[in-house]
């Protein structure tokens, strides 16, 4: 297990400089100028000069890119081209939203899509499995923000139960931070539990028509041992796979279903540097970005190893 | 699987019921000014700040100038720092200041403090540092006594004053590397940072010995950034918001419910043609042509469907005062059929042409193109990043340009739009007569040579089609004026927050201190 959290961390070096540098890449690409932000439209060639070199944009690709990666490589992730704000503190300020959203609605999916796949997986063919495939399939069509924007009409602006609009932190209020979350994480949720819904019914019933289940069955074992002991915990891995790949999905559809609800998270933050060419705010998004996911997918391998000590030394 | 689902929303309705419901009636901010805007800080540093945008919302409130905007006569400043003030000559101003103003920090304001502003100003070169550029420089006359001396006469001095690069800093704070995120002013609001996030929300409270109108107490303003519009409507709806900027499309629900609307027409939508020498588009080079692009759209259509009372068909840049024509004010009705008529005399029987236009816009630009295409005219629309504009422009990729422009002193559109050098004529097309007259009214205290260069001025914009304006646009703001009064828009979607005070509710300075706690 060592070895493999070591070779995971090695491996996130290359990932970062190749995340990095494309990101870097591209933003050049894309139309725009982050001076015609700053400086309005009435601004002087001589000005665009000044403010470029201030900026260090007048410098070329490679020399930009250069001194941005010699600055993260000190723990630097450079400042806002429109104020001091540091990358690093905007992005820690914003992260708390996302990484709450992306829990509620990932705790939200589990709850409701495993329990119905397991079911469904035992009862195959059965009126409730039709209708939980035709429900997930369904939930996997619907887009998330239109769910929220569903949800947002009566318990929000209707009956006033939970905020329409902001985070609180779990460090001000629990309940608060409970009440400003619940609806995204549920829009969030709902089509990532299809989606594990529809993944753990099909992991249960290959693992149903295996020999060992039909010898368990022989031997004349209970049902729910079957069920738990032997059949849930072989169906395992596809579902921690799934899992993995929700929780980045999950993460991508907190970007929009943070402006449906006014929270100013990660993925707000992500689409507001995009869309004001701010460079060093969309690096250090990105990075950061590209961390988590790097992150889920070694705790989705780590809890491999758990579920098959086989894979403790992939 | 139904086992689940009532279990989920078991729990759901477990944490929904226990909220707190003092928490989201809005009860505990009852003694604030809530507002929900959708742009974020870019600077406190009102000398680099591009504050023709709203961000004078954030600057006004913590910072003064030696002259305030006027929110009901563009042109008449209000007194700010300075009580009054004189022309001495034609390149002269004298200022008297008020007195035993301090700023934040302690700093007593004074002329030398003046003097040292409008140095660092011009130092600095921030964006709107154009529009003040006219000075040569600041004299001390004693304490409260400060002259500005121009390099040459310049009408719209005073009024550019008002904005914010007038605005006056501690100068023991000029070097401060936090001034951007750490304001030091006079201003009646301090920014409370300890209870603000960039980005989030912005906590103001109001300034104990403020200088101007002392007996008038203010309630604390927390501006909160909520960039989807339909985010800051719900704000409002459910009593997370008092007021909220908002587009028409927000304005017209908002009103349904019992909200009401404060309107400013601020900007006008249309077209400015880059390429008036068809270089891209040799159709355009007649003005006929263009003309025809006026006459072929049904303007009011298109703002009683898409802006819902909150636009009116126009015909040219200037809503009133200098500059406005009265005799253009319906110049391009709706007459398609005299429009077909242009471009027979023209000899085009049809042309394409693209434009890039804003994501935030192309649903009216889509109108307008459909209008367009009905008389043989193909505009191919390319959706641009926000903020690409000017760089569009500049790259002569496109024979127009499509933007919401902000309606403004003429002697501010002119170098900015149709001067020969300005930026959104990239083809330099040379405008002898249009230069000719706005730089002589531009140098002229001569107020009714300025009207009358402008009328002339205006008469070959429109008419030579330099600019198509199809309609003035109104900034808006939605508020509650149960709890809310002298809620207006100023200039640039600014809806003054310093002028916002709560109804029924008499907030004392000492209760403004417990609202503080």
């Amino acid at each position: 297990m060592i070895n493999l959290l070591i070779s995971r961390v090695l491996g996130l070096v290359p990932i970062l400089l190749i995340v990095s540098l494309l990101t870097f890449g591209m933003s050049f690409m894309v139309p725009g100028d982050v001076r015609d932000r700053i400086l309005g439209l009435e601004a002087t060639a001589e000005q665009y000069e000044e403010l470029g070199e201030r900026l260090g944009l007048n410098d070329p690709f490679l020399v930009q890119y250069g001194r941005w990666l010699i600055n993260a490589v000190q723990g630097d992730l450079g400042t806002s081209s429109y104020n001091s704000q540091k990358v690093s503190d905007a992005v820690l300020d914003t992260l708390p939203v996302t990484l709450s959203l992306t829990v509620g609605g990932m705790l939200i999916a589990i709850s409701l899509g495993v329990p119905a796949g397991v079911y469904a997986g035992l009862h195959r063919g059965s009126r409730i499995d039709q209708g939980a495939v035709l429900i997930a399939t369904i939930g996997q069509a619907i887009p998330n923000f239109w769910i929220a924007m569903l949800l947002l009409i009566p318990f929000a602006l209707w009956w006033q139960l939970v905020p329409a609009t902001g985070f609180v932190s779990p460090t001000e209020s629990i309940t608060g931070w409970l009440n400003s979350i619940v609806l995204a994480s549920v829009a969030l949720g709902t089509s990532a539990s299809a989606a594990l819904a529809r993944q753990t019914r099909g992991a249960i019933i290959d693992v149903l028509q295996q020999d060992y289940i039909r010898t368990a069955r022989s031997k004349g074992l209970p049902s729910y041992k079957i069920t738990f002991k032997h059949a849930l915990k072989n169906a395992a891995i596809p579902i921690i796979t799934t899992i993995g790949f929700q929780v980045n999905g999950l993460l991508g559809g907190a970007l929009i279903v943070e402006q449906v609800f006014g929270l100013n998270g990660f993925g707000s933050l992500a689409i507001d540097s995009v869309r004001s060419q701010n460079i060093p705010m969309m690096q250090g998004v990105v990075i950061m970005g590209t961390l988590i996911i790097v992150g889920v997918n070694l705790l989705v391998d780590i809890a491999y190893g758990f579920v098959n000590p086989r894979m403790r030394t992939a | 699987m139904s086992v689940c689902l009532s279990a989920a929303f078991l729990w759901l309705a477990l944490i929904t019921g226990c909220a707190d419901s003092s928490e989201l009636s809005g009860a505990v901010d009852a003694g604030k000014i809530r507002f929900a805007t959708g742009t974020p800080l870019q600077t406190f540093d009102p000398h680099l700040s591009d504050a023709g945008t709203v961000q004078s919302t954030y600057l006004t409130l913590v910072y003064d100038g030696l002259l305030e905007r006027n929110p009901d006569a563009l042109f008449e400043p209000l007194p700010g720092l300075a009580y009054t003030w004189q022309w001495i000559d034609t390149t002269t101003v004298e200022f008297n200041l008020v007195e035993n103003v301090r700023f934040t920090d302690g700093v007593l304001f004074d002329a030398h403090v003046a003097k040292a502003n409008i140095e660092r100003m011009l130092r600095v070169k921030g964006p709107r540092v154009n529009t003040l550029s006219v000075i040569k420089g600041g004299e001390v006359i004693d304490g409260s006594t400060f002259r500005v001396l121009l390099h040459r006469p310049d009408p719209t001095f005073i009024v550019n004053l008002a904005s914010a690069p007038g605005l006056m800093i501690s100068p023991a704070a000029f070097e401060n590397e936090d001034l951007d995120l750490n304001p030091v002013g006079t201003g009646p609001y301090v920014y409370d940072k300890a209870h603000s996030t960039i980005g989030e929300v912005h906590r103001f409270v109001p300034k104990d010995d403020y200088f101007k109108r002392p007996l008038e107490a203010r309630a604390p303003i927390d501006v909160y950034v909520l960039p989807n519009p339909r985010a800051r409507l719900n704000a409002l709806i459910s009593g997370q918001a008092d007021i909220a900027l908002v587009s028409p499309l927000e304005a017209k629900p908002a009103r349904d419910i019992g909200f009401e609307v404060a309107k400013r027409a601020n900007r006008w939508f249309g077209f400015t043609f880059l390429d008036r020498n068809g270089e891209l588009v040799p159709e355009l080079k007649d003005p006929r042509v263009r003309q025809a692009m006026g006459f072929a759209v049904d303007r009011r259509a298109i703002a009683d469907a898409m802006f819902f009372g909150y636009a009116r068909p126009a015909s040219q840049p200037m809503v009133e005062g200098l500059g406005y024509v009265p005799e253009l004010a319906d110049f391009y009705r709706y007459d398609p059929v005299y429009a077909r008529q242009l471009l027979d005399e023209a000899g085009v029987e049809e042309f394409s042409f693209e434009a890039p236009v804003l994501p935030n816009s192309s649903a009216e630009y889509q109108a307008v193109q459909h209008y367009l295409k009905k008389v043989g005219i193909n505009m191919i629309l390319n959706i641009a990043e926000p903020g690409s504009t000017g760089a569009l422009a500049r790259t002569k990729q496109y024979p127009v340009s499509a933007i919401a422009f902000p309606n403004s002193s003429p002697d501010h559109r002119h170098p900015a739009i149709w001067e020969t050098k300005a930026v959104f004529n990239p083809f330099r097309v040379l405008g002898e007569e249009t230069d000719r007259l706005a730089n002589e009214a531009r140098e002229s205290l001569d107020q009714s040579l300025r009207e009358r260069n402008y009328r002339a001025y205006f008469n070959i914009v429109v008419k030579e089609v330099y600019s198509l304006i199809y309609l003035q646009i109104d900034d808006l703001v939605a508020y509650d004026n149960k709890k809310l009064k002298g809620v207006k828009i100023g200039g640039f979607i600014d809806p003054r927050l310093r002028d916002i005070r709560l109804v029924n509710q008499q907030v004392h300075a000492s209760e403004v201190k417990v609202v503080q706690q």
